[in-house]
């Protein structure tokens, strides 16, 4: 798995709980402190938090190292790292994976809310489905385009055709250690090619058919400014067909 | 719909001859209904004369709305300018051609040009008060969004077919486009008639099928599963009432009654594709499709033509089919011991779904409180419902739900794991308090075999956006009904406060005696 060089900002705590919360962040300062309200919210008492700041330009990690001061005590653990150098979402992610030695590690983008159900019910989803590698709720769509995302089963049969689950999910960490943690694709869709190597081994994720997350549509996600631009598209998709031949791309 | 195999659709996708983006731009009716462009062009699309592609064949000048006004078809080559003026013109002298008194006997069979409407709508627009008929056939040109009644959208007719041309659409309807099986009912005029309707007496099964005749019972062998469902469970039902009955798949030829299920199906396509006039008026037919689609539209001829009558799954579309002048009655569906739609025995759910969703223990617990999911919700996912649902995100996230919204944008194959099948979703309607119903889209059917079969029968509370009244399940008694805007308060409320859950436990209680009478021998038949 490749990861990065990191210091760390903050540190509180020494043993892991069951689920540790990844959250990647990368110049969201508007929004950090909302997203890290949300996970303090959960009903789910036993947490642990890691944010790993992807060399932010504005005062993100700032902003994330005074809220952790005040809210440390939430957490069984809580670590902000920074990398060394500005490496991209999967690497962030992967980095976030090695930092935290907890059983499950779910992905938060620095943008996005939990609902205070969502770790508790991904967490008995998880334990209770012992063939799947991990869970993901349906999720609902703020601030742009409202309606909710998620509504289908992970399979191969859908999957081959573009992704529909995002990468908000609870994953258990040794499975991702096995396979390399997220690849760092060009432009974009590492979720969506983690969930194509899955199809290929025949592992799966476990549908959790609640609304359970709320997803930030807006001009800055990485979705909007990096993955759908012109070129960077077609390109994409180029990239991720020559990964997994047996796509057919809508 | 396995109308055709899939490997023959597939076929002819990978063809090169067809060209889906083309096709559902030049046809928007297509998206109306909801299925595999493909699969629609060759179930109905080559039979409406339509092109494939647009380089299928050369295409001729494609003329705006003004320019295809000519009632009588006179105007065939004539240049697209000034066609306002010159149709007008033409229009009058048309008009006076086609309205021969066959035409008007057609018309009239049709039930769709209706005066009281057309006065009380155009007054002070109308120039030949004596002849309406002739009045709107004329009209056409200076007044394109008149129409001939409560049903027949002129508008609509000309934007779904495109390749109506020179011709007026209501005269085109009333000679091709009904026998071709055309749409001509826009969803907001079938929105508007159904639920405009007071107090409808509708016929009983037993005025539509005589008692001292034997039955077959038809249905088309190749299509939709769920027809020869409904042909089982009438053989249950009808055998139930003392009637001598016969499933058949063939085309009889002995003395016995045909009683056809999905006429869109067994005479458009199956074994009744070559009945005789007589036959097709001497038979009675199930009508199972909602009026704004092309499979309705493709019925609606056979059920005109019945001497005897239909029985309709639906009681509004029942009410409807009344009110323009057929005989019909309701056939309700109802979970009648050891038949098909009978859903009472706890069974395991399919592995395919306790393997991709995480699904809660099913208890079957006596008392509506104890039951493990709050919110149930199960339906394919449009923007429509994709929004309704985010708007009650909030509360459905502090709930136990079981959201099954797949979307498709494909047709559905064999063992595609987001099909929950109907056995799969009784079992969790059985152990959900409430049933949430939003609409697909703008018409407000009440979903008979959804709501009452699977919802109300299995003791769950349906709460849904309002449905056209009937006579067999009522707002506030049977169901709780509630405006998109309001659910999420309504929800809210229901799960939450002492009112709400005495309004859940009294309605349980009525769909639960309701279930029991059925049990008992009711059949909610007139």
């Amino acid at each position: 798995m490749i990861v990065q060089e990191t210091e760390t900002l903050f540190h509180h705590g020494s043993s892991w709980a069951d689920v540790c919360v990844v959250v990647p962040l990368y110049n969201y300062e508007k929004y950090i402190t909302q997203t890290l309200q949300s996970v303090a919210s959960q009903e789910l008492a036993d947490v642990s938090l890691v944010v790993v700041d992807d060399c932010s330009k504005d005062s993100s990690p700032q902003v994330v190292r005074s809220w952790l001061e005040a809210n440390k005590d939430r957490f069984r653990t809580a670590v902000l790292a920074r990398n060394v150098k500005n490496v991209g979402l999967s690497i962030t992610r992967n980095t976030g994976i090695s930092i935290a030695e907890s059983a499950h590690v779910f992905f938060l983008d620095a943008d996005n809310l939990l609902y205070p159900r969502c770790l508790g019910r991904h967490l008995e989803a998880v334990e209770q489905s012992a063939g799947a590698q991990g869970a993901y709720s349906l999720l609902e769509m703020i601030d742009g385009d409202r309606g909710i995302m998620g509504t289908e089963v992970f399979h191969r049969g859908r999957l081959k055709y573009g992704n529909h689950i995002d990468a908000m999910a609870l994953i258990r960490r040794d499975f991702l250690l096995k396979v390399g943690g997220y690849h760092d694709i060009k432009f974009g869709w590492e979720d969506f090619d983690l969930w194509l190597r899955m199809c290929e081994t025949n592992e799966y994720l476990v549908q959790i058919p609640e609304i359970l997350g709320r997803y930030r549509v807006h001009h800055q996600s990485m979705l909007r400014t990096t993955t759908n631009v012109g070129k960077n598209h077609v390109t994409l998709r180029e990239n991720i067909t020559a990964l997994h031949p047996w796509l057919q791309l809508d | 719909m396995d109308y055709l195999s899939e490997d023959e659709v597939a076929a002819f996708r990978d063809s090169g001859q067809f060209d889906e983006q083309w096709y559902v731009e030049e046809y928007p009716d297509v998206k109306l209904v909801g299925i595999d462009p493909a699969k629609h062009y060759l179930w109905l699309g080559a039979r409406l004369g339509r092109k494939p592609s647009r380089d299928s064949a050369a295409i001729p000048f494609r003329p705006t709305l003004e320019d295809r006004i000519d009632p009588a078809g006179e105007a065939a080559g004539r240049e697209p300018e000034g066609g306002n003026k010159r149709a007008t013109r033409n229009g009058s002298r048309g008009a006076a051609k086609i309205l021969t008194p066959e035409f008007r006997s057609k018309v009239e069979e049709s039930g769709l040009f209706d005066s009281e409407y057309y006065l009380s709508n155009y007054r002070g627009r109308i120039s030949t008060p004596d002849d309406l008929l002739a009045d709107y056939i004329s009209a056409f040109g200076r007044d394109l969004d008149r129409d001939p009644g409560r049903l027949f959208s002129t508008r609509y007719y000309v934007d779904t077919h495109r390749d109506v041309k020179n011709m007026h659409p209501f005269v085109h309807y009333i000679e091709y486009g009904m026998n071709e099986g055309r749409a001509a009912f826009s969803p907001e005029k079938v929105n508007a008639f159904l639920s405009e309707a007071g107090h409808v007496d509708l016929d009983s099964l037993f005025d539509i099928l005589p008692r001292d005749r034997a039955i077959n019972i038809l249905y088309w062998e190749e299509g939709n599963f769920f027809f020869t469902d409904v042909a089982r469970y009438l053989e249950r039902l009808l055998t139930e009432l003392g009637y001598d009955v016969s499933l058949r798949t063939d085309s009889p030829t002995d003395e016995r009654l045909n009683l056809v299920v999905a006429p869109h199906e067994y005479c458009a396509c199956g074994p009744g594709k070559h009945w005789t006039a007589e036959q097709y008026a001497a038979a009675v037919y199930v009508s199972t499709e909602q009026w704004q689609t092309s499979w309705f539209a493709l019925s609606l001829k056979y059920l005109q033509a019945s001497e005897l009558g239909v029985l309709d799954l639906n009681p509004s579309s029942a009410q409807g089919l009344v009110r323009i002048g057929l005989r019909a009655a309701f056939l309700p569906l109802l979970p009648l011991p050891g038949s098909c739609f009978d859903f009472s025995e706890p069974r395991p759910l399919s592995p395919h779904v306790t393997r991709f969703k995480f699904v809660e223990k099913l208890s079957y617990p006596e008392r509506l409180e104890d039951r493990p999911y709050d919110v149930l919700c199960c339906g394919v996912l449009n923007e429509r419902r994709s929004k309704g649902l985010a708007s009650m995100a909030p509360v459905l996230a502090s709930h136990r739900c079981f959201i099954h919204t797949p979307r498709f944008n494909r047709p559905i194959k064999p063992g595609d794991p987001d099909v929950l099948s109907a056995e799969d979703f009784a079992q969790i309607a059985r152990n959900s308090k409430i049933m949430l119903n939003i609409h697909q889209g703008d018409s407000h059917y009440i979903e008979w075999q959804r709501m009452f079969l699977i919802g109300m029968m299995q003791g769950a509370v349906v709460v849904s956006e309002p449905c056209y009244p009937n006579d067999f399940v009522m707002p506030d008694v049977h169901y709780v009904e509630a405006s998109l805007e309001s659910m999420p308060a309504v929800l809210m409320e229901l799960l939450t406060t002492e009112a709400g859950r005495e309004k859940m436990a009294r309605i349980h209680a009525n769909v639960v005696e309701m279930r029991q009478r059925i049990a008992d021998g009711e059949r909610l038949l007139k």
